[in-house]
């Protein structure tokens, strides 16, 4: 009995994960609730959640295992947002209240849009149209604007600061994003997502579809541009998620959390769910860009509609890949320490916009002579 | 002369003022600093002290000599040994038994002093890493700084508060097994702390929040009296350990590392050779332990002749001075205390400006501040040992007023 | 311009025309008396021809005869050691009013702040003198470290200045 008691979430979250699987198995072949599924439960938004806490324990337990520390148990993010949850929430009376009341609520609905773009079993995402990369730097770059609103709405030096610095660095690192994942797109010949994902010619496709035959020798210098847009990426994602090197705007030790500083309660919940989420949407949208997402080689996904082992190998294929940018985001924050907001800007200008800039000219120029086949 | 911190002006210089502290994760004990500041530069600073404010200088006027001995030890918790030595040594001037002391006592007392000195800047660079936010090296020094706490278990029974001195010696011998028992684990600590010293000087992310960060020149580092590391960083040779030696100081052999930029990672580097060079001195001293075993204290008379005693020594921040002043009674007449942090502050509020925000915490950090050595005199009841502080619905009153006129500090 | 390097103290206090007081003992330390008038003289003295800059603190003790105002000059002598020549000024009590050497000796600004807060010496020409340490509600007239106050009285006063702020302020 005190085993159930002691352990009543984690039972709880297996039991809802069985019974999610049992209805979809379920109701695998009925159209008319298939949708509903898809949007509430396996790719939407349960799911969202459910990884977005998944990778916030796993950045921390990383994060706490390489200083030599213990970590937090699996629980504790669902521990932590209920505790948010039931804390008091507090308006100060300086703000400016409309942003600071909806600001929270539409970063998180931002950053569950963003994941829905993410391609997580067979090749599609839950949204997926001609053109939906720029739709999604788009909402990225919506991101930015909250956060800087946000800040400017506290009406707090701290909340002022952080939310000027918020703005300058996502001037800086919003180009390099983008051309680091134009990189890709442009090899693909394509700005879809999923089509990109599938090209023979991604990071991790390249290798494994020359042992395959697939591509000649020649083909693998796109290797090369790639590698530098992949490093290139990740650094601008985690300036994005305000991680350590890249958070001057959330400083804790000098500016008080910066732009979240007046948060309190079921704000500050939305706020950092909004935040594990996007770390979960970029991570997969990265995998799926520059890693092949959840598309396997020499094993077609697309076994029939319904092969359950297929979409699972498919789905761990995903997982793995997004468990690796995560880890590659905490490597980052362990092995630096946070620098100032004009070294930001002037690493990012200075040094990681060229070498983007380099990355999609090779490819431009190895596209002109040695062709995509 | 526009150095000296003069109050607030009318009319704020900067865009507007940022206030860190009393209550602020930059640092944990409560200091005020009030800046005034353009865009991210600082354009002014002002500081308020006196929130930790706790009497002990009256205190000892009130309590016999050996009593005071284990107020000393609780000015601070990271120097203590410091304190009660320079009170301990003061008071022997004062008694002239000053040069009485067994020479065994004279090597633990430097033994006791390294160790202190090991463990404060081995939480100092811990702190400033976790200030710039490099979490990982504020864990790990965090880690092996247990190594140096345990040693001081071993030999004092306390991992903070010592309790080593009396007046007249020290209280406790080393025995040859805790000798045998304590070099292995300083050579450990040794090679850690060399780890250390690879990681943080070559981490490039780390060095750049510090190169030419809040420069102290060294005029103005001896212009504003600085002390200690802060000063050594400027290339000022204030070590008193050489220039003023104490106890078994002369006896043993060392070096003392200097730095001529005078910025934070001068500071750093600076303690990180430090503490190497003091785990150095703790194996010669311990190595080297003279006289007879439980040859540790010379008898000392309750009541002192009226004399006068200063004594400075250095603990691991700075110069730290002690005056007695005893009147032929069992109680000191006049104890005056002057921390290292205090020294250091007006060079401080020198060079916090023209600082960036994102600076303030490792340029704070940079002169090892601590607000219980600094600010010693607030007002203790004797008797009840309550300590006098406002009425809570006093400080509710007074947070309505600050609320209400912004962040200014109060002048009643 | 050359800065006298000095072989011993009693060759700085020779200079000052100070003599010592204290029994030879010590080697480092070197106890004289001085009176508040000379103050700036021997600070500028110090500073200018045998190059101090460093002055520890300020310390003031409250005696029957006046406050004793000591101030701690480390003068570096030529073995590159540092002796304290430890002046002690005998300031009025009645008008315990000095000039200040933070011109001089800047990193005094707040010694001599805290000098002021605790026994009410007021330093002519300090560019700040504010009190320092004690809470805001302090009343004027009380120097806590003097012998005059107790711990008792200055609680009472505290508490009822408290009070009155309380009661101003509804």
């Amino acid at each position: 009995m005190s085993f159930i008691k002691n352990n009543i979430y984690p039972i709880f979250l297996i039991a809802t994960g069985i019974f999610i699987a049992a209805l979809f198995l379920a109701f695998q072949g009925s159209e008319a609730i298939l949708p509903w599924l898809k949007y509430f439960l396996f790719p939407g938004v349960l799911f969202v959640l459910l990884m977005g806490l998944f990778y916030n324990w796993f950045d921390r337990k990383m994060f706490a295992r390489m200083q030599n520390r213990i970590g937090p148990r699996f629980i504790q993010p669902v521990y932590d947002m209920l505790k948010l949850l039931a804390k008091e929430d507090i308006t100060p009376d300086g703000v400016d209240k409309p942003e600071f009341d909806w600001i929270p609520g539409i970063q998180v609905i931002l950053a569950f849009l963003v994941a829905f773009f993410v391609p997580v079993y067979a090749t599609f995402g839950l949204i997926s149209f001609e053109g939906d990369l720029i739709f999604v730097m788009f909402l990225l770059a919506l991101v930015g604007g909250s956060v800087f609103l946000m800040g400017w709405a506290t009406n707090n030096p701290y909340g002022l600061l952080g939310a000027s610095r918020a703005a300058v660095a996502e001037f800086s690192f919003e180009i390099p994003l983008g051309l680091s994942l134009a990189g890709p797109a442009i090899l693909a010949g394509s700005m879809r997502i999923s089509e990109i994902s599938v090209s023979k010619f991604s990071l991790l496709n390249l290798p494994v579809n020359f042992f395959a035959g697939q591509v000649t020798i020649i083909h693998l210098v796109y290797l090369i541009p790639l590698i530098i847009l992949f490093a290139v990426s990740i650094l601008a994602a985690t300036a994005l998620l305000e991680k350590v090197p890249f958070d001057p705007a959330h400083a804790e030790v000098e500016i008080v959390g910066g732009w979240t500083v007046e948060l309190t309660g079921k704000k500050l919940f939305f706020t950092q769910l909004a935040n594990f989420i996007m770390e979960f949407a970029l991570a997969g949208i990265i995998a799926a860009v520059f890693l092949g997402g959840p598309g396997i080689n020499d094993f077609n996904v697309n076994i029939g509609n319904w092969d359950v082992l297929g979409y699972l190998a498919s789905i761990l294929s995903f997982l793995i890949k997004t468990t690796v940018i995560v880890f590659l985001i905490t490597l980052m924050r362990t092995l630096h320490s946070r620098i100032r907001i004009d070294q930001l800007v002037q690493y990012f200008w200075k040094y990681y916009l060229p070498i983007s800039l380099i990355g999609v000219f090779l490819i431009l120029v190895f596209m002109g002579t040695i062709g995509v086949v | 002369m526009t150095e000296y911190a003069p109050p607030i002006p009318e009319t704020p210089e900067g865009d507007y003022s940022i206030s860190i502290g009393p209550q602020h994760p930059t640092h944990k004990e409560p200091i005020r600093f009030i800046f005034q500041v353009k865009g991210e530069t600082i354009e002014h600073v002002d500081l308020r002290i006196g929130f930790n404010h706790r009497g002990i200088e009256k205190a000892f006027e009130q309590r016999t000599w050996n009593q005071n001995l284990y107020l000393a030890a609780r000015l601070c918790g990271i120097c203590s040994a410091a304190h009660q030595f320079a009170y301990a040594q003061a008071a022997e001037r004062c008694a002239k038994i000053y040069d009485e002391i067994p020479e065994r006592a004279q090597y633990i007392r430097v033994i006791i002093q390294e160790l202190e000195r090991i463990q404060s800047h081995m939480l100092w660079y811990g702190v400033l890493a976790h200030d710039t936010g490099f979490d990982t090296m504020f864990h790990l020094t965090w880690r092996d700084r247990e190594i140096v706490n345990d040693i001081l278990e071993i030999i004092s029974g306390n991992r903070v508060n010592y309790a080593m001195w009396t007046i007249g010696g020290v209280r406790r011998d080393i025995s040859r097994d805790q000798i045998t028992n304590i070099i292995p684990k300083l050579k450990d600590l040794r090679k850690k702390c060399d780890y250390h010293r690879d990681v943080m000087m070559s981490e490039r992310s780390f060095i750049a929040r510090q190169e030419n960060v809040a420069i102290l020149s060294t005029e103005d580092a001896k212009r504003f009296c600085a002390v200690g590391p802060t000063a050594r960083a400027s290339n000022v040779n204030c070590d008193v350990r050489k220039i003023d030696p104490y106890c078994a100081y002369n006896k043993i052999d060392f070096d003392v590392p200097l730095w001529d930029q005078g910025d934070i990672f001068g500071g750093l580097s600076l303690r990180l050779d430090e503490t190497l060079i003091s785990i150095d001195m703790a194996i010669q001293a311990l190595e080297n332990l003279p006289g007879n075993p439980g040859d540790i204290k010379i008898r000392v008379p309750r009541k002192i002749d009226p004399n006068e005693g200063i004594q400075r020594v250095e603990a691991p921040r700075g110069e730290d001075i002690h005056f007695v002043r005893s009147n032929g009674s069992e109680k000191p007449d006049r104890h005056k205390i002057r921390a290292p942090t205090f020294a250091n502050l007006p060079s401080l509020v020198h060079r916090l400006k023209g600082c960036q925000v994102a600076d303030i915490p490792p340029v704070i950090r940079v002169i090892d501040p601590c607000i219980g050595c600094c600010e010693r005199t607030t007002f203790v009841d004797i008797k009840t040992g309550k300590s006098i502080d406002l009425s809570g619905e006093h400080l509710i009153s007074r947070t309505n007023r600050a609320h209400r006129l912004g962040t200014r500090v109060l002048e009643f | 311009m050359m800065l006298n390097v000095p072989k011993s103290l009693d060759e700085v206090a020779k200079a000052l025309n100070l003599t010592r007081r204290d029994p030879k003992i010590y080697p480092r330390d070197y106890y004289v008396n001085s009176s508040s008038d000379r103050m700036l003289e021997i600070a500028a003295k110090l500073k200018n021809e045998f190059g101090v800059h460093h002055v520890s603190t300020v310390i003031v003790r409250d005696d029957e005869d006046g406050f004793h105002l000591i101030y701690p000059f480390s003068v570096i002598l030529d073995n590159s050691e540092w002796g304290k020549l430890i002046v002690d000024f005998l300031v009025d009590k009645k008008n315990p009013e000095v000039e200040s050497l933070t011109p001089e000796f800047p990193g005094l600004v707040i010694a001599e702040r805290e000098a002021y807060d605790m026994m009410g010496i007021r330093f002519k020409n300090h560019p700040d003198l504010r009190r320092l340490l004690t809470p805001d509600i302090m009343p004027s007239d009380i120097y806590p470290l003097r012998k005059d106050i107790t711990a008792e009285e200055i609680r009472r006063r505290l508490a009822e200045e408290a009070e009155k702020r309380r009661l101003d302020l509804e």
